[in-house]
C-alpha cells in the first residue's frame, strides 16, 4: 500500500516535535540516530533527531508525519526526504531574532518541493512575541514573489490550531474536495 | 528477466552523517520496500558512500582497495570522477539516484548469474539475513513501534455537533445538514444592508480611531462598551458574544451606540480593563459574520470575479472548515461567487458569509476580466494526492 506523508519543517524550537505529537495517533518517535561509522571514534557523539508520528485515517490507511532534522539550507537529502510527500507544513518561531530570515531560508531550501506540492505556514510563539504580525509575513512572501499562501498564527501545543493548519494545506492542494 | 533474485539486496551506507543515514534508509524502504536492506559494510553487495563527510577520502580508498568488484556509488558536492565508481553530485536528485541504484542492481544480478553457483548464493543469504534484521528494524522503527503501542492511541474528543450547528446558524444562516443535491444555486440571492447596522458603526469607529490615532469607545445604552486600540490593532470588549450577536441584526442609530474618542492612552486603558485585548480584525470579522447570516452585503454582484489578497488568520477567527476550502479556492484564481458555489458544491450561505467577513476586513480583491479557472482548481495539481485520500485525511483532521 502506498505510504502517504506530510513533512514538517522549521527552525529549532519552532514546535515541530510538539505539532507532530498533537496530531499523531501514536506516541511520537524521535529517531535518535547516533552518528554512523565515521564519527564513532570521535569523543563527542552527535545525536540527531528526525521526528515521526502517524495518523490513522481509515482502516489500515495511514499518513506519516515527518519532522526534518537540523537546519541546513542545502541539505543534500531534502529531495530524498520529501519525495512522495503530500505537502509541507512550515513552522516559524516568531520569538526568534530574525524570523523573516528563517522564512526565506526554509522557503528556499524546500522551493522545488513546494512548487510540486503545497505549503501552509504556521507562526508559533506569537503569545511570547507579537511582532512581526501575520500581515507582515504576508507582505514578505508577496515581495519574494510567492503567490497567496496560507499563513496563520498557531500554537503548536494546540491540536485545533495544528488541525486547521494542515487542513489549509490539504485544501490548497485541492479546494474542491467535498465531505 | 533481470530481477530474478527476490532476496533483499544488502546495501552499505558509508560515511553518512547521523541525520542523513535515516533519510536514506527511509528512501530505500519507500522506493523498493523489501528489495534492499541496509547491512554492515562487509555484507553489502552495493555501497553508497558520502565523500564529503569526515574521513571521506580514507573511506573511499578503503572501498577501492577492499571491495574491488563491488559497485560503488559516491555522493559529493564536487564534480569529480572516480575510477570504478558512479559519482552523484549533491544535492541528490531522486530520479538519478533511483536509476543509478537500479543499474547497479542489474549489474550485480547479471554477474551473479554468470559466476555464481546456486549453493554459495544460498549460504550467503542465510548468513546475511539474521544479521541484517536489527538494521532493518531501525529503518522501520516507526512502523514497529506503532504496532506495539496501540494503547497509546489518543482519545479524541469529538466536536460538539450542537455547538458547530449554532456557529453555522449564526454566521451562515443555515443548518449544516442539507441535501447536497439541492445546492443553493437555484436560491435567490439574499442581501443584507450592512450600512444600517452595528457592523457599519464599528467600521466607522475603527476609521475614526485610526485617523485620530486615539482609542475610541463604542458605548451601548446599557453602558457596556467596546474600546478600540488603533496602535496595537486590538480591542477591549466588555460585551460577551451572546449579547453582541443579536445586536448585529438590529438597525442601530447614534443614540443606541455612542462613539467617544478617549483621552486615555492605550496602556492606561489596558490596565484599567479586566478583559483581555483581542485583535480588531477578529472582532470586525465575527460582527460581519453575525450580520450576514449567510447573506451578501447589498450591492455585491455574484458574477464579479474576486479573489483574496491574503489568507485570513483563520485560527484566531470565528471559522468553520468550509471557510478554509473557500479561502484555498479564492487564493488561487479570480472566480465569481456563483462559480465558487458550483465548483465547491457548497451552500450559498457559507460562501456569502465568508465573503461578507473577508469584505469587511479588506481582504477581497476584484478582477475585472474573466479568467478561466486554471487546471489547478479543476483537478488536483498534486502529483501524489488524490481526492479520495485528501477527503479521508480531512475528515480525520476535522474530528480533532
Ligand atoms: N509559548 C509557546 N510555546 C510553544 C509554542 N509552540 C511550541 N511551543 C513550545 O516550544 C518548545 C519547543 O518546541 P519543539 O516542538 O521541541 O520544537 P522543535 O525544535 O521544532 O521540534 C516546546 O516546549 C513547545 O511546547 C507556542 O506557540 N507558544
Ligand atoms: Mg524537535
Amino acid at each position: 500500500m502506498a505510504e502517504h506523508k506530510i513533512i514538517f519543517t522549521g527552525p529549532v524550537g519552532a514546535g515541530k516535535t510538539t505539532a507532530i505529537s498533537v496530531l499523531s495517533d501514536i506516541a511520537p518517535i524521535t529517531t535518535d540516530e547516533v552518528a554512523s561509522d565515521m564519527t564513532k571514534n570521535l569523543k563527542q557523539q552527535t545525536t540527531v533527531a528526525m521526528d515521526y508520528g502517524l495518523m490513522r485515517i481509515n482502516g489500515s490507511e495511514r499518513v506519516h508525519l515527518y519532522g526534518t532534522p537540523g537546519q541546513e539550507r542545502f541539505n543534500f537529502m531534502w529531495d530524498v526526504l520529501t519525495q512522495g510527500g503530500l505537502g509541507l507544513v512550515l513552522l516559524i518561531d516568531n520569538s526568534r531574532k530574525e524570523p523573516f530570515q528563517d522564512l526565506y531560508f526554509f522557503l528556499d531550501a524546500f522551493k522545488s518541493f513546494i512548487h510540486r506540492t503545497a505549503i501552509s505556514i504556521g507562526i508559533t510563539r506569537m503569545d511570547e512575541k507579537s511582532q512581526p504580525q501575520i500581515d507582515d509575513y504576508h507582505r514578505e512572501i508577496t515581495s519574494m514573489g510567492w503567490p497567496v499562501l496560507p499563513i496563520m498564527e498557531v500554537d503548536a501545543r494546540e491540536k485545533e490550531d495544528m488541525s486547521m493548519l494542515v487542513q489549509s494545506l490539504l485544501y490548497t492542494i485541492d479546494p474542491t474536495v467535498t465531505e | 528477466m533481470l530481477f530474478v533474485n527476490h532476496e533483499p539486496m544488502g546495501i552499505a551506507l558509508v560515511g553518512m552523517s547521523g541525520k542523513d543515514q535515516p533519510m536514506m534508509e527511509m528512501f530505500l524502504k519507500r522506493q523498493w520496500s523489501s528489495q534492499y536492506v541496509v547491512v554492515p559494510d562487509h555484507l553489502a553487495k552495493l555501497c553508497i558512500l558520502d565523500l564529503d563527510g569526515f574521513e571521506g577520502k580514507d573511506l573511499l580508498q578503503k572501498q577501492q582497495s577492499q571491495y574491488t568488484d563491488r559497485p560503488l556509488i559516491v555522493l559529493s558536492v564536487r564534480n569529480t570522477s572516480i575510477d570504478g565508481a558512479r559519482v552523484l553530485r549533491k544535492p541528490l536528485k531522486i530520479e538519478l539516484l533511483k536509476q543509478t541504484i537500479d543499474i547497479c542492481r542489474s549489474e550485480i544480478l547479471q554477474n551473479q548469474i554468470k559466476i555464481e553457483t546456486p549453493k554459495s548464493e544460498k549460504e550467503r543469504i542465510v548468513r546475511v539475513l539474521p544479521r541484517s534484521r536489527p538494521v532493518q528494524q531501525k529503518t522501520g522503527n516507526a512502523e514497529h513501534n506503532l504496532i506495539v503501542s496501540d494503547k497509546n492511541i489518543r482519545r479524541l474528543s469529538l466536536p460538539s455537533a450542537a455547538s458547530q450547528a449554532r456557529i453555522i446558524q449564526s454566521t451562515c444562516g443555515k443548518s449544516k445538514h442539507k441535501d447536497s443535491n439541492q445546492l443553493a444555486t437555484t436560491d435567490r440571492v439574499d442581501y443584507y444592508n450592512h450600512e444600517s447596522n452595528f457592523q457599519e458603526i464599528l467600521k466607522n469607529a475603527m476609521e475614526l480611531s485610526r485617523s485620530h490615532k486615539k482609542p475610541v469607545h463604542l458605548v451601548f445604552q446599557d453602558n457596556k462598551s467596546i474600546t478600540l486600540l488603533p496602535k496595537s490593532n486590538q480591542c477591549l470588549n466588555a460585551i460577551n458574544d451572546s449579547k453582541l450577536k443579536p445586536r448585529c441584526l438590529l438597525k442601530l442609530n447614534s443614540d443606541q451606540v455612542k462613539i467617544v474618542i478617549s483621552d486615555y492612552s492605550e496602556s492606561q486603558l489596558r490596565m484599567s480593563c479586566d478583559t483581555n485585548p483581542q485583535p480588531l480584525d477578529a472582532l470586525l470579522w465575527k460582527v460581519s459574520l453575525w450580520s450576514s447570516r449567510g447573506r451578501l452585503p447589498l450591492g455585491i454582484s455574484e458574477e464579479l470575479n474576486i479573489g483574496i489578497r491574503q489568507w485570513p488568520n483563520l485560527t484566531r477567527m470565528l471559522a468553520i472548515p468550509e471557510f478554509i476550502r473557500i479561502a484555498a479556492l479564492w487564493s488561487k484564481n479570480p472566480i465569481s461567487l456563483t462559480k465558487t458555489i458550483e465548483l465547491l458544491r457548497i451552500e450559498t450561505g457559507y460562501v456569502y458569509a465568508f465573503f461578507s467577513a473577508c469584505h469587511a476586513v479588506g481582504l477581497i480583491q476584484y478582477h475585472s476580466s474573466y479568467q478561466q479557472p486554471s487546471k489547478q482548481t479543476e483537478s488536483a495539481p498534486n502529483e501524489v494526492a488524490n481526492t479520495g485520500l485528501l477527503r479521508r485525511i480531512l475528515r480525520r483532521l476535522q474530528s480533532i
